[in-house]
């Protein structure tokens, strides 16, 4: 799939609207996370997913400036024996009408079965086992959502506070085999990187020597902060330094590269404000002009 | 089956540090609960093992209770210390929740009022707030023109402001039985007197 670059973009939250109406040409894109934008009423409601619509109103107003990216958080693609193909559907209508560059979601699980309308929701999303018995059943359900939707679909890697012992791959060689058997792109979050050096003393350099980087089509770029003796990915705010070392030495290693995308929770907005968004949004352009002379495909009118 | 339960154990564990403990004190019912191979037992020892447990199970608790602090706020606020042995009960009480903003603040809304209904909470003003705000919640679901009437003891508006800059414990709110229309109208909630039955 030929996919445009775009640049830099930032992920949609509730504190944005204001910022958008002033400030949208900083931007080349919007991700959004779909299930935002509407109501799970269950399975065997019909309709199933009712759009939410203060919420539509803003994505419309979106989608006629700026061109979006999906970041789902409910495919849930680790659960093993559950794989929600209506949900995949509908993102396939959401696709219709906005015209994703391209979506993704994590490489975890989130959802566990039940026999009501509503799945139970974890709470966090677990990363799975590095087994050959989740590389097929991941892969199996790749392959289904990229012949659905057809555009191409992102891994993210994992933020994690515990590890399996005796796993059969590393993350890196699990994604690896993933990108190679099943063609699927790579979503790489330079801050869980970050996030996971911290913690768990892993080195995040070497995780981006080991990967295949030219699969890598997006970048997620966040801060966080600290909490009882760890580091969490809480989005909290500006980029560490730390973070745009690595963003740096990993774009210039990530030749498909086709968007950097800056994420904060909205209950940190009144920290960054405007200028502290914008300068975010300045010093990923930086990076991605430094190795990416290209002219953002797309140009405001 | 067996992998299927290993998740099922791992979010159990992750959504109660007690479970955790039951596991490290090697308690057995825990295992008892699971069909599990040993491979996956010994996964299990080791993670309730590692100091990273403790931040997935605040993780979780920060999570669950996202969707009723954002939607249920003044509710919250009026419930002071005793939020947190509320909100613990009802997770005891719910323990396969769906996280969809929707259902968990309709299910605690539910759980509250039962609460209120057989004395077991005599917060003042929480009846009152804690309607509104439900109400709020399942119109911002509703097209725009959908409505709730609603009926208060207080002046709603006094108690919200009061709430607000924390003056609330010192104030003498005047009864003033009220009933409101309460809709949305260009994103914004608004609220104006109805007529009376």
């Amino acid at each position: 799939m030929n996919t445009e670059q775009l640049g830099i973009g930032i992920l949609y939250n509730a504190a944005l609207p204001e910022y958008l109406k002033e400030h949208f040409e900083q931007l080349d894109y919007i991700e959004i996370i779909p299930d935002m934008f509407w109501s799970d009423e269950g399975r065997g409601k019909n309709p199933r997913f009712r759009p939410l619509p203060k919420w539509m109103r803003q994505l419309d107003w979106i989608a006629g400036r700026l061109p979006l990216v999906a970041h789902n958080i409910g495919i849930s693609i680790g659960t093993i024996d559950y794989f929600d193909e209506e949900y995949i559907r509908f993102m396939q209508k959401m696709h219709e009408r906005y015209q994703f560059k391209w979506h993704s979601d994590h490489l975890s699980f989130l959802k566990l079965p039940t026999k009501g309308p509503h799945d139970h929701n974890a709470g966090i999303a677990i990363p799975v086992p590095y087994d050959e018995e989740y590389l097929e059943m991941i892969g199996k359900k790749v392959d289904f959502i990229q012949s659905t939707i057809e555009i191409p679909f992102l891994l993210e890697n994992n933020v994690y506070f515990v590890e399996y012992p005796e796993q059969d791959y590393t993350e890196t060689a699990f994604v690896n085999k993933l990108v190679k058997g099943h063609h699927c792109n790579i979503l790489l979050d330079i801050h869980n990187l970050y996030t996971n050096a911290i913690n768990q003393g892993t080195c995040a350099r070497t995780y981006i020597d080991e990967l295949d980087m030219s699969a890598v089509m997006e970048m997620h770029i966040a801060g966080g902060n600290d909490m009882n003796g760890f580091y969490m990915d809480s989005h909290a705010g500006p980029c560490p330094d730390e973070v745009w070392e690595l963003l740096d030495y990993a774009v210039s290693k990530a030749p498909n590269l086709r968007g950097i995308t800056f994420e904060f929770h909205e209950s940190y907005f009144p920290l960054l404000q405007f200028g502290g968004l914008n300068r975010q949004i300045e010093l990923a352009r930086n990076t991605w002009n430094k190795y990416h002379h290209k002219k953002p495909a797309y140009e405001c009118a | 089956m067996s992998a299927r339960d290993f998740q099922l154990a791992i979010a159990s564990l992750i959504a109660s540090p007690e479970t955790c403990c039951e596991i490290l004190t090697e308690e057995e019912p825990f295992f008892t609960r699971f069909s599990l191979t040993e491979k996956e037992k010994l996964r299990l020892h080791g993670i309730v093992r590692q100091r990273g447990i403790s931040a997935c199970c605040s993780l979780y608790r920060m999570n669950r209770i996202t969707p009723v602090y954002s939607q249920l706020s003044n509710t919250c606020m009026l419930l002071k210390d005793e939020l947190v042995p509320l909100v613990e009960e009802f997770w005891l009480h719910l323990t396969k929740p769906s996280l969809q903003f929707k259902e968990e603040v309709l299910e605690f809304g539910a759980f509250l009022t039962n609460k209120i209904s057989t004395g077991a909470i005599c917060q003042p003003y929480l009846k009152e707030v804690l309607q509104l705000e439900i109400a709020m919640n399942e119109l911002s679901y509703l097209p725009e023109g959908e409505h709730r009437i609603l009926t208060f003891e207080h002046d709603i508006f006094f108690v919200l402001r009061a709430l607000a800059d924390g003056s609330l414990d010192d104030a003498d709110v005047p009864p003033s039985v009220c009933r409101y229309k309460i809709y949305i109208n260009n994103d914004k909630v608004e609220m104006e007197p109805a007529e009376a039955e």
